[in-house]
């Protein structure tokens, strides 16, 4: 950011009088740099200087203010042009102010006063503007694919591949995966990549807006529309114009709604509650959800036109479980995160702690992850991480069950049920690992030994 | 046209000046010497445009004036330069210019010897 000290304003006014007058009142303010010239020829000569804020005398003897103002557009647009003007003329004021003039001030005994305000707050619009800038800036980096989601898995670095290919166009996105594996980071880093990054990125999570007020939600709602509708209010899609709609759990939606929504991707237009006016609509929809949306399909509770209007381009997220040592790789990145802003010394997993995350299964995610890592770093006295400060589930650890008295039978089908929900019950895959026939696998299942669905794995792990 | 004045009467105060000035006598002097080195010119200026009938030049000139006028508070003429910017731009009541010119003229330079005086000049 510019330094606030080097605020530059020039003044164009060719009354010696006034503009001594002027030159010295704003020196006032030690932050201002002033400079005067009594023709619009001198002053044209250091526009190139770039001054933050010009105050131009309207009727100079050189040239209009008019044609000066225009110079000044086209030479320095960033500059601010403060119009200062002998006479009250509503007309020519409304002109220079279409004309890209910031400010029409008359010389009047207040205009010092006036000029002072109008100064301070082209200032501080200018310094806005320049920290807008720079946080858009911090935001494209954060987002940038590999600062936002670290791994070197195959299966990482094909999600990679599908997200660059997201940014190109403005094709539909779903991304898929189990909670907390980063839908809303995937999405977040397609937009800042995009060529909407300027424009809003506006996320809506379904799932936690009432059913009676989500269609006022997503499509806004005209005053008195319902009771409790004060005021008229635009939606997320009006928000998000010309950027991007990011719509979470969009499997939790409802069968009525699913038609609205589906009539306002297809028309690319929607109707405010309570109002007849089709307002036309230019947004970028990335949708995301955790379950499986063809099964729902199938079940009758996800419309299947709606599934294919925002299938576009899938990416499945993969689980922490699926991608190798991307759990090492990931829990360093947080270490180091986490003792950064902490002020806290750097911090190394022992490898027995390396062990214990490799051997977990984590439900969670990179979500629970993070909050494993932030505990240990604090647990942790000493710079080496121990396998003790790391808090995990212990339904997932292999060790956990093998500390247990059991027979050989009992401990093989925890251990191949433990494969199976690492490897989201990919009989196949857990085959392979385990270096044993599938039809063992099938079998197993057949008999109720192991389950392939979560909810009765657990169940059965429980009851055991 | 008599100016009717006391040889005393004070014609300008800085009371605004003073304001901005915020206890720097310096400012207030470089602007007392900036008002003897360019008002009476551009009053007299503005007197013989009015002589020449360039009604047009006169009002940019009382234009250029009225600031000063109006900062040092020289009530006795703030409405004159007004109908004179106003009257000349327009070219209307222009046999009243001229007079109205003189006596301007008249008064910024008794301001001009109040100033020399007053700053010790």
């Amino acid at each position: 950011m510019k330094n606030p000290k080097t605020f530059k304003v020039f003044i164009v006014e060719d009354d010696l009088w006034y503009s001594s007058m002027l030159e010295y009142y704003l020196s006032l303010n030690p932050d201002y740099f002033i400079q005067k010239f009594d023709t619009a020829k001198s002053f044209l000569s250091r526009l190139h200087e770039k001054p933050d804020v010009v105050t131009l005398d309207y009727s100079l003897p050189d040239m209009n203010g008019d044609k000066l103002l225009k110079q000044i557009k086209e030479t320095s647009p960033e500059t601010k042009v403060i119009i200062i003007s002998g006479q009250e003329n509503v007309k020519v004021a409304l002109d220079l102010l279409k004309k890209g003039a910031n400010d029409y001030i008359v010389k009047d005994e207040d205009a010092k006063d006036k000029l002072w305000n109008a100064i301070i707050n082209l200032r501080e619009n200018i310094q806005l503007k320049q920290e807008i800038e720079t946080l858009k800036e911090e935001v494209s980096r954060k987002y940038d694919f590999s600062n936002a989601i670290i791994g070197n898995s195959p299966v990482i670095q094909r999600v990679f591949s599908m997200m660059e290919k997201a940014t190109r166009t403005n094709i539909t996105v779903s991304v898929t995966g189990e909670t907390g594996t980063g839908k809303e980071l995937v999405a977040k880093s397609i937009h800042y990549n995009s060529p909407r990054k300027n424009l809003a990125f506006v996320a809506v999570n379904l799932a936690a807006i009432p059913r009676d007020l989500l269609e006022s939600e997503l499509f806004g709602h005209e005053k008195g529309a319902f009771t409790g509708a004060i005021s008229r209010r635009i939606g997320k899609f009006e928000e998000a114009s010309k950027g991007t709609l990011f719509l979470d759990e969009i499997g939790e939606m409802d069968i009525n709604m699913q038609a609205k929504l589906l009539r306002a991707l297809q028309e690319k237009e929607i109707v405010r509650v309570g109002s007849n006016e089709v307002v036309k609509i230019d947004v970028r929809i990335i949708v995301a959800t955790h379950r499986n949306l063809l099964e729902m399909v199938k079940n009758g509770t996800f419309r299947e036109d709606l599934y294919y209007r925002i299938l576009g381009l899938p990416i499945h997220l993969p689980a922490l479980r699926e991608r190798e040592n991307d759990v090492l790789v990931i829990a360093k990145h947080f270490m180091d995160n986490f003792c950064k802003e902490n002020n806290l010394p750097r911090k190394n997993l022992s490898t027995e702690a390396k062990k214990k995350l490799m051997g977990h299964a984590f439900p969670g995610n990179v979500r629970e992850l993070k909050s494993v890592i932030d505990l240990a770093c604090v647990m942790a006295e000493d710079k080496e991480i121990e396998a003790e400060h790391l808090n995990v589930m212990s339904q997932n650890m292999i060790s956990d069950f093998m500390l247990k008295e059991a027979t050989l039978k009992e401990f093989t089908i925890k251990f191949i049920q433990f494969h199976l929900d690492k490897y989201n019950y990919d009989v196949l895959k857990v085959a392979r690992k385990l270096d044993v026939g599938k039809s063992t696998i099938y079998r197993m299942i057949q008999n109720k030994e192991v389950f392939v669905n979560k909810k009765f794995s657990f169940e059965a792990s429980f009851m055991n | 046209m008599e100016i009717f004045m006391e040889p005393a009467e004070k014609l300008y105060d800085l009371n605004q000046l003073e304001e901005i000035a915020a206890g720097n006598n310096d400012f207030l002097t470089a602007l007392a010497q900036i008002y003897l080195n360019t008002i009476p010119d551009t009053s007299a200026e503005m007197v013989e445009a009015t002589q020449a009938g360039e009604w047009a030049k006169a009002s940019k000139l009382a234009h250029k004036l009225k600031s000063t006028i109006d900062s040092l508070n020289v009530h006795s003429i703030v409405k004159d330069i007004r109908s004179i910017e106003v009257d000349g731009k327009n070219k209307v009541n222009t046999e009243n210019l001229k007079t109205l010119a003189i006596k301007v003229d008249t008064v910024i330079n008794k301001v001009a010897e109040q100033i020399k005086r007053d700053f010790s000049l």
